[in-house]
């Protein structure tokens, strides 16, 4: 058994303050009790170092985790990708992420310095009996993965464990609700996860982006924003943005408001979150919410309707 | 033209809310720890959107946020929208 966290969009410059004293940043609050209490084997920052990825506001991030990354690893988010500037002959990178990651080798991600672009970034991770695959969709707004590089593509094919066993990890997702709204440019990549015959090959998927809770039963390979389908015809979609930079919407309002799909297992948007996956063996898994209420104060309450309970 | 207002909720936290061209308000972004924050979220909603808004803020109130959040309950319902200059 190995339990892995996901927290996502909540790091960095002027994020929400809280913890028992009232001062203590949100993802601190969360980090800590994820130490303390989790028993974590992986935790994953879901991306987005506000405000724009720079070397200050990563320092901002390293303070914000207590001065240790020892157990985490962040697929890079939008925000990380604004500090873009071309550096030949890495090309085009997130420039305060890639330097940040590539000073702190005691962490678990990795940067591979002969790829370019999003690619450096690209890596798995084997836990008891399962392969999280994690993949940069932070360029998602200037270049959606794989950013023309087809070097990505065989990768992820070639890196998919036989079976499902398999939970592809990034910022973006390819369904969501709130501001942002499904993520339509990953509909190649959303293929990808599913064998010629329609078939998949993940048990889910982990995202953030936007700013709140959805989660989502199995979906098709062709039509993931039709209602759910049976277990083994879709793929499950987790997302959490709520880590502590506010919250966005999933109302919809005259077409100003939420767009995207309507999550058909869990919806929050009002809770600061972060998503736990009970990996118990290689074909079983857990995951459900933690809700850290307003302001992190205290212990999380695990959220039972959230509870997805994965058996393959 | 659409309205997007900065303004605090009765905390001290920021939000955006949206106001149509009849005057109808929504809420879009809460819980923000800044305006700068909110001001944010509000530029990127537009560029996403592509659509144009007049962009209205309040001044702050006095700092007395961190006082408002330990003071807060432990849950309270999601702000109303709010209209700057109110």
């Amino acid at each position: 058994m190995a339990l892995v966290y996901w927290f996502s969009d909540g790091v960095g410059n002027d994020v929400r303050l809280g913890g028992p004293d009232g001062v203590t940043p949100v993802p601190t609050a969360m980090i800590r009790w994820i130490r303390t209490k989790g028993s974590p084997a992986l935790i994953v920052y879901g991306g987005d170092v506000y405000p724009s990825g720079d070397a200050r506001s990563f320092a901002e991030f390293l303070g914000q985790m207590d001065h240790d990354v020892r157990l985490i690893c962040e697929p890079p988010g939008n925000h990380d990708w604004k500090d873009d500037p071309t550096l030949p002959p890495n090309g085009r990178i997130p420039h305060g992420y890639d330097t940040f990651w590539q000073g702190h080798p005691e962490s678990r991600q990795p940067v591979n310095t002969n790829k370019k672009g999003g690619a450096r970034y690209e890596h798995a991770i084997d836990l008891d009996g399962w392969r999280l695959i994690f993949l940069d969709t932070g360029d998602y707004d200037t270049n959606p993965w794989p950013a023309g590089d087809q070097a990505r593509v065989t990768w992820l094919k070639n890196t998919f464990k036989p079976g499902r066993s398999n939970i592809v990890v990034a910022h973006h997702s390819r369904l969501s609700r709130g501001l942002h709204g499904d993520n339509d440019d990953l509909d190649g990549l959303w293929r990808m996860l599913f064998d010629d015959a329609g078939a998949p090959r993940v048990a889910f998927t982990l995202g953030g982006h936007d700013h709140n809770v959805s989660m989502y039963g199995p979906r098709s390979r062709d039509n993931p924003t039709a209602p759910s389908v049976a277990p083994d015809k879709g793929i499950h979609v987790f997302v959490n943005g709520a880590g502590g930079d506010g919250h966005y919407t999933q109302h919809a309002f005259l077409g100003l408001g939420a767009s995207g799909t309507m999550p058909d297992i869990f919806a929050d948007d009002d809770h600061f979150c972060v998503t736990r996956i009970n990996l118990i063996d290689a074909k079983s898994a857990d995951v459900d919410i933690l809700d850290f209420g307003k302001h992190a104060k205290g212990d999380p309450v695990p959220v039972a309707q959230s509870l997805v309970q994965i058996r393959l | 033209m659409l309205k997007l207002h900065i303004t605090q909720d009765d905390y001290g936290d920021w939000m955006v809310s949206v106001e149509n061209e009849d005057g109808l308000l929504n809420l879009l972004a809460y819980e923000f720890a800044t305006s700068a924050k909110a001001v944010e979220h509000a530029n990127d909603w537009m560029k996403e959107r592509k659509v144009q808004a007049m962009v209205l803020i309040d001044p702050p109130r006095p700092p007395r946020a961190t006082r408002a959040a330990l003071a807060a309950p432990d849950d309270y319902p999601k702000p109303e929208p709010r209209k700057a200059g109110a």
